[in-house]
């Protein structure tokens, strides 16, 4: 193994960037070649060899590719990747149907010594990883309940970008940001076996949904509620983990432009014995000033081929099992 | 960097109760008059905080001189009474006493309900962030209040749980806790803690470098104290009732905290002010003392809007660090 991985980056949209920020930032890695339909994205990385064709970087001798094409392209471009040798990056969502994961995942099995990571970096947030800590520390007690709510407003040409598309990804909010949350849920409670779910495209005119609530229960009987919605008028994220012993709240995520807000986690004991203060139990808010989720998530994946270690956080059997919730969910509305 | 706010409904007549405070204050007062009278019991000092020179004037109380440090904005006792007469009055003086005898126990379930139990699982969560140690093992430095080895005990997050020079007699009714009173500074600790503490220190310096050697590798020193940075330091100064030497030797502000931490071989883990009372200390000392001038818009703010517009803005300072009571977790630096 070279000591600096080199790097192949295909797709320099917005995630493209984030990941070629954070690829330049760490010591064991740095892009050598990309491909973008416009290469003019790549005028700030004059070192980079750029092309239009994905072809490029899967034929060149990169250690490692990232993906971060629109959905309809991952498939394709990841199984090249691992099928000529690379250690893959994957962005979330992994493909736009179940199918397309599986595909992704036979590519994984016939190539066992690379390693394949996607991209769920909501793991990697402060906010979430001090939950997480507190959850397994058992100090409030066994999981009760979780409820989630991620939205944003979509926003003027909503209807014109890609994620909005079914033909470029298969589904809409649903697929593109609440499977973040339905991520989330799994790594608080694991495996969900009953699916109920209301899915409607009420406001933008487009293929794919626009708000979804969905009530999961897991193999232990917890219930966890989801709003996924393009007409949060107000970007919000709330994940609340309600506890035998109290309760956490992880309220907004820390964001390039800060629209979700600050990025908090409440928690609080309950309290039966205090007159009048019942229901008003004393709240600890812990604030985060700064989201590590990514530069974490990229020194994770290039750790785990610095040292030949399983992928843990977003590996492959977490993103199928995310990607068969949401068409779970797709699927028990369409029974309706 | 992490911080917290917290609110519980505290409420300044729960823990300073104003007819006990207010005899505290007056044995305190009284006493410093006499044990720090020789000229031999008293030294000049730089400032606590960054060591700078340039100071400036703040106030005067009680015969004591407080400089401002034009550096770091700490305000700091100068002269002080030497490490040596501070011994001997926490040792002897009926003014200590009395905050053990009457005030720490009069006002101890408050304590617990707000502020014990809340420190104790602060340090619970930080240790599970920040420690891999197996045995973990944890000292309180001047333990005033037992309850705070209840809270520990409960976690089952450490092996070994010790009190350093507790100020409350902790055989009394404790008995049943398995806490080991230390005689001798302890070593390799996981957590230590000293609440209050760091304002009545001679040197604030010398005292985190001697915590420091009682850490582990891996360890974590957690604090509170009292900052100037804080809203009723900055709308008071010099008229806040509550300050007073020896209790406060040292108002620190937040950026000479961080630099002290920083000389002593101590880096932040989490800094916070999640004070609840800042409001309530000037609205109750601008009602004890009407002579007391604070700005219009506080005055304002305190007679025309109600309570919730007043827990709101101190949820305000909380959020920004701009409350008076400081809390800090800080780990050895490698």
């Amino acid at each position: 193994m070279t000591e600096v991985l080199n790097i192949g980056l295909i797709g320099l949209g917005k995630m493209g960037l984030t990941r070629a920020r954070e690829i330049a930032r760490h010591p064991q890695a740095k892009v050598v070649v990309g491909a973008d339909p416009n290469t003019e994205s790549f005028k700030n990385y004059p070192e980079v060899r750029c092309s239009t064709e994905i072809q490029d970087v899967i034929a060149s001798d990169v250690d490692a590719v990232f993906v971060a094409t629109p959905n309809r392209f991952t498939p394709d471009s990841v199984i090249a990747a691992l099928d000529s040798g690379k250690h893959v990056f994957c962005e979330k969502p992994p493909g736009r149907t179940v199918a397309d994961v599986e595909a992704i995942l036979e590519a994984e099995k016939r190539n066992p010594g690379l390693k394949l990571k996607f991209g769920f970096n909501h793991r990697y947030h402060g906010g979430i990883q001090e939950a997480h800590r507190m959850v397994r520390s058992g100090r409030l007690g066994k999981i009760l309940f979780l409820r989630g709510v991620y939205g944003k407003s979509g926003g003027e040409g909503y209807e014109k970008e890609w994620r909005s598309s079914k033909e470029l990804c298969g589904g809409g909010i649903l697929l593109d940001q609440g499977i973040h949350m339905l991520d989330l849920f799994r790594l608080f409670c694991g495996d969900f076996v009953d699916v109920k779910s209301l899915v409607s495209t009420h406001y933008w005119e487009v293929d794919v949904e626009d708000n979804v609530f969905a009530i999961l229960r897991d193999t232990e009987g917890r219930t966890a509620m989801l709003h996924s919605s393009s007409t949060q008028w107000k970007h919000r994220f709330n994940l609340e983990i309600y506890m035998s012993e109290g309760y956490l709240s992880v309220n907004g995520i820390l964001s390039s432009t800060r629209s979700y807000g600050d990025e908090t986690v409440t928690v609080a004991r309950k309290k039966f014995d205090e007159g009048f203060d019942a229901g008003k139990p004393r709240e600890e808010i812990i604030y985060f000033d700064t989201d590590p989720s990514w530069e974490l998530e990229v020194a994770d994946f290039i750790r785990h081929i610095s040292e030949d270690s399983p992928v843990e956080s977003g590996n492959s059997e977490q993103a199928l099992k995310a990607m068969q919730l949401v068409f779970d969910i797709y699927a028990d509305d369409s029974k309706g | 960097m992490k911080h917290v706010a917290v609110s519980s409904g505290l409420q300044e007549s729960e823990i300073r109760p104003s007819t006990l405070m207010s005899e505290f204050k007056r044995l305190s007062i009284e006493e410093s008059q006499s044990y720090f009278l020789d000229t031999d019991e008293v030294e000049e000092v730089l400032c606590p905080a960054c060591d700078a020179r340039t100071t400036s004037s703040a106030f005067e109380k009680n015969g004591f001189t407080f400089l401002l440090c034009e550096d770091c904005r700490s305000v700091y006792a100068s002269p002080r009474p030497t490490d040596g007469a501070l011994e001997r009055y926490y040792t002897e003086s009926k003014a200590i006493r009395y905050r053990v005898d009457h005030l720490a126990r009069d006002t101890a379930p408050a304590r617990h309900r707000h502020l014990i139990a809340a420190n104790a699982n602060w340090m619970g969560r930080i240790v599970d962030e920040s420690t891999k140690e197996e045995v973990k093992s944890y000292t309180d430095i001047g333990t005033t209040l037992p309850q705070l080895f209840e809270e520990m005990a409960s976690f089952k997050l450490f092996g070994t749980l010790n009190s350093y020079e507790p100020v409350f007699p902790m055989d009394e009714t404790f008995a049943d806790l398995a806490v080991t009173v230390l005689k001798e500074k302890p070593k390799n600790q996981t957590a230590v803690s000293s609440f209050e503490k760091l304002e009545h220190q001679f040197s604030p310096y010398d005292y985190l470098v001697s915590i420091k050697e009682m850490l582990s590798d891996e360890g974590i020193f957690f604090f509170t104290t009292r900052t100037v940075s804080g809203f009723d330091l900055q709308i008071l100064g010099g008229q806040a009732p509550y300050i007073f030497v020896p209790e406060h030797l040292n108002l620190m502000s937040i950026e000479g905290i961080e630099r002290l931490l920083d000389r002593a071989g101590l880096e932040i883990l989490e800094l916070s002010t999640p004070g609840q009372l800042d409001l309530q200390f000037v609205q109750h000392t601008i009602q004890q003392d009407p002579s007391v001038v604070i700005p219009s818009w506080i005055s304002y703010l305190l007679n025309h809007r109600d309570e919730e517009a007043h827990e709101d803005f101190q949820a305000f300072l909380q959020k920004h660090r701009l409350s008076s009571h400081l809390r800090v977790a800080a780990k050895k630096k490698p």
